[in-house]
């Protein structure tokens, strides 16, 4: 890859840090099996305790709550699908929203076909239904399960609120949150959640590794049978070079103690900077993370918009990454977009390493596109 | 006891002086596909015609169940039956109908047997052999009844001149003619659904193909050529090496976009595509062109818009799919297996400066007028000296 490139997907994946990248050759050299009880394999146990360790006091847990998965979509599908076999008995009702990653709402999809009920409050202009949602808990329910920030139009869904709600209706229910877009980059929800999924690749570690919190009191079903690892959350030998990468970018990151309010300057630069271009409009959820931004380009397919942006150097991505093998809008359309609309939609998201110059060269790229092919 | 394969061939046995011609097509593409395989995986096949049908056998280990597989590709056979090949005595034909009698009777719970016998020396009437066959496999599957109108499964004993042959049936081939016996089209292929249907349709009946697929870097990806190149590579399994040529259409459609009234953008583009086509196909030596085009289904596609696309065309243009529906042209999509990869979401540059409203009864006056603003010669020219190719085998 070219070292030129204007790299602005950063929800998509994130450039490891260095030290995240040693992290993980020095674990690959220390090869041993982290279950094996000899020198090689307590090695190997040692560093992935002293990760945990690093990731719990992060993610504001106890060492034993913190759970490392293969992936965010790992974690999410053990809270939910594990949620709802463990409660199968009292309840086959989960609540969720209308705009989830794949990674929740398919799980969901197949518990519906499982005979389970699902119900999905509106998240329009990026504002989950709190009313609606209060409704749905007057009856038994095993699950809620909404996102933190949102990985298309970057907006943040108010966790603490919906713990409230939780707390004030009677149904019983446990509430997970997927927190991958948010992890260190917004304020941390994990005190209303009890379980939160993050992943490493997200804040600069590598990928493989993502992580799951389940506070002491929750009790989940595993889904994957094996080695008993991960006290059988994750049942198979720990993927040590991206566990330990992933504890080191979480150092790097915290260090890093300024990186929201440069992100939120750079999104306001952004923001002005777009408004002066004919033919693009961002799409601002009320309350909204400043990592990632939705901008529609109007008459233009996003496809058409990142092929030419590629062309030029600049990495963005159509809708998210995770669904753009797919022609679907589900989420833009939840958010309130036309079908068109939605078409024309471009996702850019910075990272602390983004810079004014990444954004100038966006632009400079976004206006020849809107000058060239806008369509009349 | 061997396992065979039985090829039978289909509509070119009614040829008449140029049987041959057609037969030794055939054989060359089967010969062919069977080196594909022994290439990669070694062993040999024996070919022999007989009586209409080709046999292959599988030689020093090679694979015929696989070569069934291929052999479901090839146009000209109608039916690919795996036998059994045994020698031609009542004794060995019912050790062969027990030992397999679960391969040729499958799940079924009724059955009958039907025996031909072309070898008239043979010492048991076909009756005679359908009643020993079918007692042998009540000897192993007692629980089986005999319904001789509609029975579930049947076995058929076919006793030849060399051999016999014991199987549960053929399954459906390719049909149509052999490769290269009908001349060679270009096939416009834009990755949707409809023209590698279009492309299977016509090289069916004998015709080899070529294929131009137009492009409009920056605004498409490679990603989109890929899928377009994984498209002529399935088709290539049928219908057989494929020169594909791509075209880059920016600069034209830029020019369409600034100058043109943007409700003619998509019919003005058809025509350029179908100019640079022939121009394709000249280079090529195809004598006509196959598009993907089914009447009414889009914009482009309705009959004033397929009248002003087709007026610039000096070759014939053969639309296969005219007159099928969307749900039709999916069902061949899915047989021929070019669906999956014709539903990945790449654009195309049809797709680069689609007009909100275009024109759906557009008129070659109102084509021409547009085109006056243009200079289509220089633009044609330009494109075509960017064309690349890759050949796909």
């Amino acid at each position: 890859m070219t070292e030129k490139i204007t790299y602005l997907d950063n929800a998509a994946t994130e450039k490891p840090y260095e030290a995240a990248i040693e992290a993980m050759v020095n674990a690959a050299r220390c090869y041993g099996n982290p279950s094996s009880a000899h020198t090689a394999g307590r090695a190997a146990a040692e560093l992935l305790e002293d990760s945990r360790k690093t990731l719990s006091s992060v993610v504001g847990c106890e060492k034993d709550e913190f759970y490392f998965t293969p992936s965010g979509t790992f974690a999410n599908n053990a809270a939910i699908l594990g949620t709802a076999y463990r409660h199968i008995r009292r309840t086959k009702r989960i609540i969720s929203t209308d705009s989830e990653h794949p990674s929740v709402e398919l799980p969901l999809k197949r518990l519906e076909s499982e005979g389970f009920e699902v119900i999905r409050v509106t998240t329009k202009d990026g504002l989950p239904d709190y009313e609606a949602l209060e409704n749905a808990l007057m009856s038994p329910t095993s699950l809620v399960t909404v996102m933190h920030v949102n990985n298309e139009t970057g907006a943040v869904y108010d966790i603490a609120k919906v713990r409230s709600i939780l707390d004030s209706t009677p149904s019983g229910a446990m509430l997970h949150c997927d927190n991958i877009q948010g992890f260190l980059k917004e304020s941390n929800p994990l005190r209303y959640c009890d379980m939160m999924s993050v992943s490493a690749h997200k804040i600069g570690g590598v990928k493989g590794c993502g992580g799951l919190y389940l506070s002491k009191t929750t009790r989940i079903s595993t889904i994957v049978e094996g080695g008993g690892q991960e006290r059988s959350l994750n049942p198979g030998t720990e993927a040590m070079p991206a566990i330990a990468a992933f504890a080191a970018a979480v150092k790097e990151r915290t260090a890093d103690s300024g990186r929201d309010e440069r992100i939120s300057e750079l999104k306001s630069y952004l923001l002005s900077a777009v408004t002066k271009i004919d033919g693009i409009e961002p799409n601002l959820p009320k309350n909204s993370s400043p990592y990632i931004i939705s901008l529609s380009l109007i008459g233009v397919k996003s496809e058409v918009a990142t092929n030419y942006l590629s062309s030029i150097g600049i990495c963005v991505s159509a809708g998210s990454a995770c669904s753009s093998k797919k022609r679907e809008n589900r989420v833009l359309t939840a958010y309130g977009l036309e079908r068109t609309r939605a078409d024309g939609t471009i996702r850019v998201s910075l990272s602390p390493s983004s810079t004014k110059d990444d954004i100038d060269k966006l632009c400079a790229g976004l206006r020849k596109i809107t000058e060239r092919i806008i369509i009349k | 006891m061997e396992k065979i394969l039985l090829l039978k061939y289909g509509e070119l046995v009614l040829k008449g002086l140029n049987r041959k011609f057609f037969n030794n097509k055939l054989l060359s593409r089967v010969k062919q596909q069977l080196k594909k395989l022994t290439d990669a995986e070694g062993g040999s096949f024996e070919l022999e015609y007989a009586q209409s049908t080709l046999c292959v056998r599988a030689r020093d280990g090679a694979d015929i169940n696989a070569a069934a597989k291929l052999m479901k590709k090839v146009y000209g056979i109608v039916s690919v039956c795996t036998a059994y090949e045994t020698e031609k005595d009542m004794d060995s034909i019912l050790n062969i109908i027990k030992i397999n009698a679960r391969s040729l009777i499958g799940s079924a719970k009724s059955f009958k047997c039907e025996a031909r016998r072309s070898d008239k020396k043979f010492p048991l009437t076909s009756p005679e052999i359908c009643t020993l066959a079918g007692g042998a496999v009540l000897e192993v599957f007692p629980e089986l009844t005999v319904d001789v109108r509609n029975p579930d499964s049947t076995v058929f004993i076919e006793v030849r001149d060399k051999s016999a042959f014991i199987h549960s049936g053929g399954e459906k081939g390719a049909g149509g003619m052999p490769n290269g016996t009908n001349g060679k089209a270009l096939l416009l292929l834009s990755g949707g659904i409809d023209s590698p249907v279009a492309g299977h349709l016509v090289a069916k009946r004998g015709v080899s193909l070529d294929c131009v697929y137009f492009e409009s870097p920056p605004y498409t990806s490679d990603l989109a050529f890929d899928k377009v190149k994984q498209l002529a590579e399935k088709l290539s399994l049928y219908c057989g090496s494929i020169r594909l040529f791509s075209v880059p259409v920016t600069e034209i459609q830029e020019k369409i976009f600034s100058d043109c009234h943007p409700e003619m953008t998509t019919i003005l583009l058809r025509r350029f595509m179908m100019r640079l086509a022939e121009r394709v196909a000249e280079r090529c030596g195809a004598a006509a062109l196959v598009t993907g085009e089914s009447l009414g289904q889009v914009a482009s596609q309705t009959m004033p818009s397929l009248v002003v696309t087709d007026s610039v065309a000096g070759i014939p243009v053969f639309r296969p799919c005219i007159g099928l529906d969307k749900e039709e042209i999916v069902t061949i999509a899915r047989q021929i297996d070019t669906f999956e990869t014709s539903s990945l979401p790449y654009e195309d540059c049809c797709t680069v400066f689609t007009p909100r409203h275009p024109n759906i009864r557009p008129t070659i006056e109102q084509a021409l007028r547009e085109e006056a603003k243009l200079d289509v010669d220089a633009l044609i020219e330009n494109a075509l000296s960017q064309t690349k190719s890759v050949f796909i085998n």
